[in-house]
């Protein structure tokens, strides 16, 4: 045979079907990428929303406003299970009314800013984020004007409360709808204080030998100074802001920590952190009070009401520690210090991201779920662990049926509720701060002796100029 | 150039470039025989997933480490601002100091410990295929479960630990709320995860030495530390320094341990690059800043990557 000789194609001899060539491979695989290529560019190609069991849902399906399709919720674990499975139960609800299929994840709310800045990057993610602080604020360029949803909210439960609308009401739009609150108040055994016969401090210098004596019973105190995002910064805020120190001026640019205030807060926490407060608590998350108080190991903790609420109904189930927890058991709002009395308290939102493809069934079911029948079912399933911020919803039945819980409920209107960064206006350098636990690593520092009070200071200072220009 | 092969008796010759059957496709077809086409062309899929997946992020996430780029707004090019922040940033210096500590240490922990293994692994004795299976479970769990796990036995009120070290009268530190003890604990769970992959590929390697040699050197009346270091230690050689490649690389830009064990904490005294990345990019989202803080890293594994290369290549 000359070198020109064409050869047979083994494959060719083989029975056909038993075996692709690669030149049949080839104009498979051309065709068919080509025909999706031509599908998917076609007029009208967008996926049709699908029925439930994945069949089309074009003609068959009832009209519905939203369209139908799919709509995704992320949200937050609650630290009171009931409060999560009572919203799964009413977005299924909701989307089966509707012919929407709503996903809600659970996560862990330390892990949401960086799934949200994932998804704003791609520019694809979840439709709806639950949002804390002033994040609707940083976000606002990602998140959709509802002020149509607002407004429909606001004429059925609200009006809303002032102090929840700063945080979600940007230039002149609504950016998220603020879907609750979550203040913190002390929880404390009242049978432990009164065997030590310590009241109710009413100042923070009170507070510390309050500490001091219970621990010294063997009861401590439990205040984390970790990186989580709720009870660290609720304590160590508003210490700071009642000691006369702060992180910047009110014009939200001029770092202003370096302070004899500042000092005596540090020094006075250093002072508590040995006297009073359990070891270990430089490693605590949101989660270690809870576990901790459950345990009867402290005292007093500052936390949400889940730990109470939590005790009442393991209580009824039967537990004889959760009972005994819970019959002596007792809350307190922030003390005093020398320039009065402060609170910090995470106001929760709900916000629709621009990038969403369901943005009309999205917004629909933001307007049911925050209806009074809807709403108030799901705070009441929380026992009072968050409070509403419309008008309908101040006054849960959970406060009438457990009187205890009402400090939660006083915080609200107490006056003493401030924000991140504070003097200044809400900033993304104070989210900064915030986020990068700046203000408590002050204390932490100092606590752990790394640095002394002064030192501490500086290191902040300098850690906060990077941010506040 | 001609290539001429016997097949079924037939010398057969093809040009290379030539098409050696006519295709029913006509040019088309001609075009795709052409093996150097064909080439490049089967190529092009892993190339575009390299360049989307590999090449995108790390040219992107370069030009963001120059730039005051924040999650929400595209910012400007601002030079070496971020380099000469974070150099002036004690966090970030402890978060480097930290990352050379901690892979240095559990390296060689894991090294000593996955000889040992091997070692002992290598041997015959009852149940030894059972033992081998269960060595590598601490590889097999999901990391953050297992660190999730090791969290509750090193916390400060519940730790099991020094519940155990009190009944016999020693009272245990504070794990992961004291330093230098936080350190330590993200170590022994980085040691502990990580032994069994170099205990089964030193394994692997002994597995292959020739028996012989063991029998000759025993014959020779050497000892068995003897045999180990004249014998297994020079023929592991290779494997070795494979796995301390991986190890190493994977260890300096370990994430997940110490998001799981400490975030950071205590007041940011355990944070490796990755962490202190992840916590100034993504939750600080201050992500040009982050993306400085991950650009540390590159050059120094890649001197990592070069040296090992280097030694690999020497020994052949």
């Amino acid at each position: 045979m000359s070198e020109q000789t064409p050869v047979p194609d083994p494959a060719s001899e083989e029975p056909q079907g038993s075996r692709l060539t690669r030149r049949q491979f080839l104009t498979l695989a051309g065709t068919t990428s080509a025909a999706a290529l031509l599908a998917a560019c076609a007029p009208g190609a967008t996926t049709a929303p699908s029925g439930p069991g994945g069949t089309p849902a074009v003609t068959t399906a009832p009209q519905v406003s939203t369209g139908g399709g799919e709509l995704s919720y992320l949200h937050w674990t609650n630290f009171v299970p009931e409060m999560d499975a009572k919203l799964d139960e009413l977005a299924k609800k909701w989307g089966d009314q509707n012919k929407v299929t709503v996903k809600v994840e659970h996560i862990n709310i330390n892990d949401i800013p960086a799934r949200r800045a994932a998804a704003i990057q791609a520019k694809a993610g979840p439709d709806l984020i639950f949002d804390t602080q002033n994040w609707p604020q940083l976000f606002s360029d990602a998140l959709v004007d509802i002020s149509d949803v607002a407004s429909q909210i606001d004429k059925a439960t609200g009006p809303v409360h002032d102090a929840a609308k700063q945080f979600t009401f940007v230039n002149g739009q609504w950016k998220a709808i603020p879907t609750g609150w979550g203040g913190n108040a002390f929880v404390y055994r009242t049978d432990w204080f009164k065997e030590a016969g310590v009241a109710v401090p009413k100042t923070w210098d009170d507070f510390v030998k309050a500490a001091a004596t219970m621990k010294k019973a063997g009861h401590p105190f439990g205040q984390t100074l970790g990186h989580s995002f709720g009870d660290p910064p609720t304590f160590w805020y508003p210490w700071l802001w009642a000691h006369g120190g702060k992180e910047v001026e009110a014009d939200g640019k001029t770092v202003a920590l370096d302070s004899p205030e500042t000092l005596a807060a540090v020094e006075q926490a250093v002072e508590m952190f040995k006297t009073g407060l359990i070891e270990g608590v430089l490693a605590w998350d949101d989660n270690s009070n809870n576990s901790a108080y459950a345990a009867e190991k402290l005292a007093a903790t500052l936390n949400g009401p889940s730990i109470f609420i939590n005790a009442g109904r393991n209580a009824a189930k039967g537990d004889a520690i959760a009972k005994r927890i819970y019959d002596n058991s007792d809350h307190f709002l922030h003390p005093a210090g020398p320039k009065g009395t402060f609170s910090l308290v995470a106001p929760y939102s709900v916000g629709l991201m621009n990038y969403s493809k369901n943005q009309q069934a999205a917004k629909d079911f933001l307007v049911w779920l925050h209806q009074p029948a809807q709403y108030l079912d799901w705070l009441e399933s929380g026992g009072g662990y968050l409070q509403g911020t419309f008008k309908q919803a101040e006054n849960l039945k959970a406060f009438e049926s457990a009187p205890k819980m009402k400090p939660y409920r006083d915080l609200l209107t107490s006056g003493s509720i401030k924000w991140v960064g504070w003097p200044s206006p809400l900033s993304a350098a104070s989210y900064a701060v915030y986020n990068n636990f700046i203000v408590i690593d002050l204390f932490a520092k100092a606590c752990a002796g790394e640095y002394t009070p002064k030192d501490a200071i500086a290191w902040a200072v300098g850690q906060l100029k990077t941010r506040y220009k | 150039m001609a290539i001429s092969e016997k097949l079924s008796g037939d010398t057969v010759a093809v040009r290379l470039g030539q098409p050696y059957r006519q295709s029913t496709l006509g040019a088309v077809g001609n075009f795709f025989d052409r093996e150097d086409v064909l080439g490049y062309l089967l190529l092009v899929p892993v190339l575009v997933i390299l360049g989307v997946f590999v090449g995108y992020p790390f040219v992107y996430g370069v030009w963001l480490a120059f730039t005051d780029t924040t999650i929400v707004h595209q910012g400007q090019f601002t030079g070496l601002d971020n380099l000469e922040r974070l150099l002036g940033d004690s966090i970030f210096r402890q978060a480097a100091s930290n990352s050379f500590i901690y892979t240095g240490v559990t390296t060689v922990f894991k090294l000593v410990l996955g000889l040992a293994m091997a070692a002992i692994l290598n041997v015959k004795f009852r149940l030894n295929r059972f033992v081998r299976s269960a060595t590598l479970l601490p590889w097999i769990i999901p990391t953050v479960l297992s660190t999730l796990a090791w969290k509750w036995m090193f916390d400060g009120t519940f730790s099991v630990i020094n519940y155990a070290l009190a009944g016999v009268g020693i009272k245990g530190p504070l794990w992961l709320g004291s330093w230098p003890w936080t350190m330590i604990s993200i170590m022994i769970v980085n040691v502990w995860r990580g032994m069994p992959f170099y205990g089964v590929s030193f394994l692997a390697g002994m597995q292959t030495i020739p028996q012989e040699l063991y029998e000759a050197a025993t014959i020779d009346g050497a000892s068995a530390w003897q045999r180990f270091v004249r014998i297994t230690l020079p023929l592991l050689r290779n494997v070795i320094v494979v796995v301390l490649l991986l190890s190493t690389i994977l260890t300096f830009a370990d994430f997940q341990i110490v998001y799981a064990l400490t975030g950071g904490g205590p007041a940011n005294q355990t944070h490796l690059f990755a962490t202190y990345s992840y916590q100034v990019g993504l939750r600080g989202l201050e992500i040009g800043v982050g993306a400085a803080i991950s650009l540390f890293m590159f050059p120094i594994l890649a001197v990592i990557v070069f040296l090992t290369l280097w030694t690999l290549r020497k020994s052949d």
